[in-house]
């Protein structure tokens, strides 16, 4: 059972990244990102690349996909989401935008990577055992860490830095934070670097222990949007919440019901948002 | 010749209805001047307009020596014009003292921002108390007051108040019109945009009165003060019940 609930753990942290980066957008531009796996699966392969094929620090491949996803952040809001937002304010107009960017880097990583699943060499070898019967290799209890270290870094960005207080501002009243003088237009530019990167960093850390293929966008955008839906849109301690516990979910439903654990974790969902639609922690 | 502040015949545009049409209004450095009128007589339309947030189809807007109406609201907030909008707009998660910040949003300089928190309240205390509080949980009228301060910590040339005063319960009223004073006494010019015509009229020096998206009249306060003609016209019941 420690072995499940570990497992969960090791899932739940990295998810947490996931899900900070598609409430981050979705609170600042009011936009369903529904192209936020593909992101995820870019920094995998970024990494496979720097640091399974050229052979370079792994390290370095985090900063390489770190600073690629952001880049990509930004050509998002630029090139795409910001002129749409500019005609339109209907949602349906982001959603379809979205959903189109999705498919249209499915197919760019189909042409680019191909289809076969890649994988990188262990980061690190050998295995940490804890108490009776619970292993965590060093590897996973690496990217634990480093997921955690992330998470804590972007709570802290937003809470006490002027850049963090301008973002919250502009989540929370978006003409009011104009008549601060925040800049929104770069402020837009700033939040879908760092959620494109928060993205593309769990796919850079997951690389190295579970591989990337370049069909796995839609399904990790799926399960962000579950956990989205179980913390509550637009709250950070909602995407949190939401990632670890379906983290442990998957675990607890891998062991106890290998092979159905997702019919149960979508069953269990519809009920849960029929009695709390607005999630644990979601606004109105 | 310019003045310190004015709009030339700017008018404003939703879709294809015209919420400004052809509005002119001007003031002096270190004045305090009201436009009022109506619900829907084009006061806050106009307001968007100075600030950026709504762009103008046609006319200028002066600022001290400066053409703005091209700027983003961003730009105008750096050259010392800030708003402080109509129906308050706090930031509700933030606490006060992240919402006072967000005031400072373009200064830099910790010790002059820490000054003018100071300076915030001592002129509404009660925000001390309230000061690690979520704005959102304030009352009606300590909300106001927490906007007027975020308004003057951007250390404003002009500050710009949209009906301060509405919703807001009558003991605060008098301690709003006392604060919009005071800021002018510190030297910061002020444009006071109201329905409750009369603390306006009170508060400011000179006066525009707006009806249907144009300036009818424009005169001094201590003038409308007293004619019961324009009060009836343009002003109505609303502010013979509220004053």
């Amino acid at each position: 059972m420690g072995q499940v609930l570990m497992n969960g753990i090791y899932s739940g942290v990295q998810y947490s990244l996931i899900a900070l980066g598609l409430t981050l957008i979705f609170s600042l531009m009011n936009v369903m990102n529904f192209a936020h796996g593909q992101l995820y699966v870019l920094g995998g392969f970024v990494t496979y690349y720097v640091y399974g094929i050229v052979g370079l620090p792994f390290a370095v491949a985090l900063f390489a996909a770190a600073a690629t996803l952001a880049a990509v952040g930004v050509l998002f809001d630029v090139l795409l989401f910001r002129r749409v937002l500019a005609r339109s304010a209907r949602d349906e107009s982001t959603m379809l935008l979205a959903s189109g960017s999705a498919l249209l880097l499915d197919s760019l990583f189909i042409i680019f990577f191909g289809e076969k699943h890649r994988g990188v060499p262990p980061v690190a070898g050998g295995v940490l055992r804890i108490g009776q019967g619970i292993f965590l290799p060093y590897g996973r209890a690496l990217i634990i860490a480093l997921s955690v270290i992330l998470i804590a870094a972007f709570i802290l960005f937003m809470t006490y830095t002027r850049w963090g207080r301008g973002l919250r501002a502009m989540a929370q009243d978006r003409d009011a934070a104009r008549l601060m003088g925040v800049n929104v237009a770069r402020y837009s530019m700033l939040g879908w670097a760092i959620a494109a990167l928060l993205a593309g960093l769990a796919g850079a850390m997951l690389v190295s222990v579970s591989g990337v293929n370049s069909g796995l966008g839609t399904w990790i955008s799926i399960k962000a949007f579950i956990m989205v839906m179980i913390g509550g849109a637009g709250a950070i301690p909602g995407a949190i919440i939401g990632g670890l516990v379906l983290g442990m979910l998957e675990s607890l439903g891998a062991h106890f019901m290998s092979g159905s654990q997702y019919l149960a974790i979508f069953v269990a969902l519809i009920v849960f948002l029929a009695i709390r639609p607005r999630g644990l922690l979601g606004r109105q | 010749m310019t003045r310190y502040f004015e709009t030339r015949n700017i008018t404003v545009k939703y879709d294809r209805v015209l919420a400004v049409k052809s509005v002119s209004i001007g003031m002096d450095e270190g004045e305090t001047i009201s436009l009022i009128g109506s619900n829907g007589a084009g006061k806050t339309s106009t307001l968007r307009a100075i600030t950026g947030l709504t762009p103008i189809s046609s006319g200028e807007i002066w600022f001290n020596g400066d053409r703005i109406d091209r700027l983003a609201t961003d730009a105008i907030v750096e050259r010392g014009v800030t708003m402080v909008p109509e129906g308050r707009r706090v930031f509700p998660l933030m606490t006060v003292r992240d919402n006072l910040l967000m005031g400072a949003f373009l200064r830099r300089d910790k010790s002059k921002i820490a000054a003018s928190i100071d300076r915030v309240v001592t002129l509404f205390p009660r925000l001390k108390e309230r000061f690690h509080q979520a704005a959102g949980t304030m009352s009606g009228g300590e909300q106001q007051m927490m906007v007027i301060g975020r308004g003057m910590m951007a250390d404003p040339k002009l500050l710009i108040m949209d009906e301060p005063s509405l919703g807001v319960a009558p003991k605060f009223v008098q301690e709003i019109a006392r604060a919009i004073v005071d800021i002018n006494r510190q030297g910061v010019s002020v444009i006071l945009v109201e329905q409750n015509s009369r603390m306006a009229l009170r508060v400011s020096r000179h006066a525009y009165v707006m009806s249907t998206g144009k300036v009818v009249v424009n005169d001094k306060s201590s003038r409308l003060l007293l004619d019961d003609r324009v009060q009836k016209a343009y002003l109505g019941e609303i502010s013979e019940a509220r004053a």
